[in-house]
């Protein structure tokens, strides 16, 4: 099943004269392996190599995304000569940008891909053994691996080359109890595939008390009274809370051509309590790793609020024109099909005080969101949790089956009355976040167990 | 050894709109090729991105055949056919002024709006053709415009979105469509009706209508089915009457109405375009892929789907409800309705009932018009109800000229 790949640093580009233009290659090799009720589905194997080139000329941008390696300087050409745009305010990216020219690859040492397909449905399969109890109706199992690598090269000089590559296992089953169905999944991934085999007899272990918890939850769970309720978000949930609710927010292309928003969005206005910060930050390894961005940025720690302030934006390049700010490490595309915008990293609520036990013994009458099937954050933030629990008296207690909880953003935010003093950051397997038409982008999020005074239950 | 090819080959131009203004051009163009081959009772598959060496893809896809990848059905045969929806292809330079004619004209009549996203033309096709004389192939060249709208220091991302997608748009069309929206969108009315209102949801795609059918899209496909998973099981095959009377719900693969190719990822043309899922309220039967029909006992529907480097799953294509009534304006009883446009992380748990958070409520005048905009509010109940005995119906009009998409029209409980 080996397939060819090409060496991208050997790749030359002739840049046209007089404008800015970068050119973005990517190869990735991805195998994904599905194993249904017992037999094996489907083994895929897919090379993908491409570029997105770029010419920025008289202000408007010009996109080329194609797989012919071999026409790339015929096509920078084309686009330096395009003139279908009116000029727009120009953009100087000699200043914006700074120049790199760095190999930041970091996976060589142990390629996933290079991993024999058989050790692989070994490893899933005993994930999926598992699911041979009487419970489980039926399940999928997937294993995925990518490795990914890009090497950005510009007009101004800069070359720079990195990598991403994650292996993992991901099982969705349905499970029953009488009439009563739960779908679940549970996925566990890393960088590297000796470290997720190595982890393999923990994994097992938080599957089994997975199930167990599910089952508990199928048989037990009761439908709740709609209301407003204090609420405890578990570290995963809290991130997805803090990347839809907070973290898009901060992508600065949502506030071109709003100088209200951005008087209102002023560095320094207060958005929560003293307790809260959220960070954004490429450099983190796990699913958000990216070392440089799609500018060939450096990536790092980009505070978004700090101690309950405002405090950072994240940016590409053409939006730190527009606002006079900086470079963050940000523009990010999900493959060579794409041009770059504004995305986020890894994103995560820093860390708090309070010992889970304080945290949870604050809730007299709540609820404990353990984990989610989707969140969205517009104007109204609201999470669809998958595991929820009754907490009474401060004791996580009964399953409790909530079709989702809402809550207008800021005023949730300033309803954080309390954080856990460590934080978890899941791997998420396959990326997950969309923005536009660009979907998936591996991102990583987590946080604190956050508590909320309030929220709207239902 | 028999072998299948799938090709499938795109090209697209896309103008970005940035902060109301066309600020980037984007042109992709992409060949994938995949092949299969079958042996044994078993399937392997090789696919390529890019210029392919078919010889090459095949000795891959012949070593997946080690892999003893059960394939228990015979692929399909001796059919030919070359279905097309083509629309109009513009230049860059037309499709500048389109949507330069556009965007202008709503950045000076509703200047309190940012406009974003942009235009997009593109052609999709796929062949699928193999040593037993099937050879089918579908084109499709459409123009899709999406503006994400936001109000000038409103603090969220974007507030509302307007587009549709179709084979030759017009500008002015476009323009009168997209500014009864703002108009709408525009005019503040404070809090909805409580309690249980007549709701319009605008289609079935998307968050809103989507959310009513989010069940029949999980639990009616062959495997959940053939696993007793779906929460339909107890009625499924009973005739009992779970949904209206008046509900019927098909899987339409018919090209002569949607622009749709008629095959599926198994090269099956059905006899029949259109699978029913529910009729006059009674369950139908589950989809299956060829493969799932032999693994699970049930008659195969042609609903092999996925991406071209898998072997096929079973899938929903198009979700299209029996319309009950010509005109929306037949279903509203003479009475304003809800129209819940945009509607962000709502969920339909397993027993039915549904949470809609939404972020935009319009008002639906007795003639169908919209005029103004709700606060938000979340929509509840149950799908059995909803599509049950709160049920009105689902009418013939389109959502615009454009459209695929009919409005469908029901009951739910307001909370704000």
């Amino acid at each position: 099943m080996s397939q060819s790949t090409i060496d991208l640093g050997q790749l030359e580009v002739m840049f046209p004269e007089d404008v800015y233009a970068d050119v973005r290659f990517e190869q990735t090799v991805d195998h994904r392996i599905t194993l249904r009720d017992g037999s094996l589905e489907d083994v895929l194997s897919r090379v993908e190599t491409g570029a997105l080139l770029r010419v920025l000329k008289d202000g408007r941008w010009y996109y080329a995304s194609t797989t012919d390696l071999a026409r790339i300087d015929e096509q920078l050409a084309e686009l330096a000569t395009s003139d279908a745009l009116s000029p727009g305010e120009p953009i100087d990216m000699g200043s914006l940008l700074q120049m790199h020219v760095e190999d930041a690859r970091i996976f060589q040492d142990a390629p996933v891909d290079g991993v024999a397909v058989a050790d692989k449905l070994a490893l899933m399969r005993r994930y999926t053994s598992r699911m041979e109890r009487p419970d489980v109706l039926n399940w999928a199992g997937h294993w995925m691996d990518q490795r990914r690598e890009r090497r950005f090269i510009s007009s101004l000089g800069g070359d720079v080359r990195h990598d991403y590559q994650e292996a993992g296992v991901s099982v969705r089953f349905s499970i029953a109890n009488g009439d009563e169905t739960l779908q679940e999944m549970f996925a566990r991934a890393e960088h590297r595939y000796l470290e997720l085999e190595s982890k393999t007899e923990q994994y097992l272990t938080e599957l089994d008390e997975h199930l167990d918890k599910c089952a508990r939850f199928v048989a037990d769970a009761e439908a709740v009274d709609a209301g407003e309720y204090p609420v405890v978000l578990s570290p995963q949930v809290a991130g997805v809370f803090a990347h839809e609710s907070f973290g898009h927010k901060s992508e600065a292309d949502f506030m071109l051509g709003d100088p209200a928003m951005l008087e209102d969005w002023k560095i320094g206005t207060r958005i929560g309590p003293d307790m809260l910060s959220i960070v954004d930050d490429g450099a983190q390894l796990g699913s958000g790793w990216a070392p440089f961005d799609d500018e060939g940025q450096r990536s790092h720690k980009t505070y978004l609020i700090k101690d309950g302030l405002l405090t950072g934006r994240l940016h590409a390049a053409h939006t730190a024109s527009a606002l006079g700010e900086e470079c963050t490490g940000n523009a990010r595309a999900i493959s060579f099909r794409f041009e770059p915008i504004v995305r986020m990293t890894t994103t995560w609520i820093e860390p708090g005080e309070l010992s889970e036990e304080d945290l949870f013994g604050g809730v007299k009458d709540g609820f404990y969101i353990e984990s989610c099937k989707h969140g969205s954050g517009m104007s109204t933030f609201t999470i669809a949790p998958s595991l929820a629990w009754r907490i009474k008296d401060g004791k996580v207690t009964e399953p409790a089956r909530i079709a989702v909880i809402t809550g207008t953003v800021f005023e949730t935010m300033g309803e954080i009355d309390g954080l856990s003093d460590t934080i978890e950051r899941p791997f998420l397997l396959g990326g997950g976040c969309g923005k536009f038409e660009q979907w998936p982008l591996s991102v990583g999020f987590g946080g604190p167990y956050v508590r909320i005074r309030r929220m709207s239950v239902a | 050894m028999i072998r299948e090819i799938i090709t499938a080959s795109s090209e697209s131009t896309k103008l970005g709109v940035t902060d109301s203004q066309i600020a980037s051009v984007r042109t992709q163009v992409e060949q994938e090729t995949a092949v299969r081959v079958y042996a044994g009772g078993h399937a392997g598959v090789a696919s390529a991105v890019g210029s392919a060496d078919v010889d090459m893809l095949t000795e891959r896809a012949r070593a997946g055949l080690g892999f003893q990848i059960a394939y228990p059905a015979q692929p399909s045969a001796d059919r030919k056919s070359e279905v097309s929806h083509m629309g109009r292809a513009r230049s860059v330079g037309e499709l500048v002024e389109l949507t330069t004619g556009v965007i202008e004209t709503l950045r000076e009549n509703f200047p309190q709006y940012v406009f974003g996203h942009g235009l997009e033309q593109s052609r999709v096709g796929w062949r699928i053709h193999n040593d037993l004389g099937l050879d089918l192939s579908y084109e499709r060249m459409t123009t899709q415009v999406a503006f994400l709208v936001k109000e000038k220091g409103s603090g969220s991302i974007f507030d509302t979105f307007v587009g549709t997608e179709g084979l030759d748009l017009d500008a002015a069309s476009l323009i009168e469509r997209f500014s009864a929206h703002l108009r709408a969108f525009g005019t503040p009315l404070g809090p909805p009706p409580s309690g249980k209102q007549r709701v319009v949801f605008p289609g079935l795609e998307g968050h809103a209508g989507g959310g009513l059918m989010q069940l029949i899209r999980s639990d009616m496909l062959a495997r959940v089915v053939g696993t007793k998973a779906s929460v339909f099981q107890s009625q499924l095959g009973t005739g009992e009457q779970v949904f209206s009377s008046s509900l019927s719900i098909q899987d339409s693969r018919d090209a002569n109405r949607w622009r749709i190719a008629p095959f599926d990822m198994e090269g099956v043309v059905r006899s029949a375009p259109d699978h029913s899922l529910v009729h006059e309220g009674v369950l139908g039967t589950a989809v299956a892929s060829k493969r799932d029909a032999v693994r699970y006992g049930v008659p195969a529907t042609g609903s092999g789907v996925g991406e071209l480097a898998q072997l096929p799953v079973t899938g929903i294509g198009k979700l299209v409800v029996q319309p009950t009534a010509e005109r929306l304006v037949d279903l509203l009883d003479g009475q304003p309705a809800l129209m819940p446009w945009f509607v962000a992380g709502g969920d339909c748990t397993r027993a039915g009932d549904l949470g809609m958070p939404c972020q935009v409520l319009l008002r639906v005048e007795a003639d169908g018009t919209v005029s103004g905009r709700y606060t938000g509010c979340t929509l509840s109940g149950s799908i059995y109800d909803a599509l049950g005995s709160d049920f009105v119906g689902v009418s013939e009009q389109r959502l615009d000229a454009d459209s695929e998409e009919s409005f469908l029209v029901t009951h739910m409980s307001v909370s704000s």
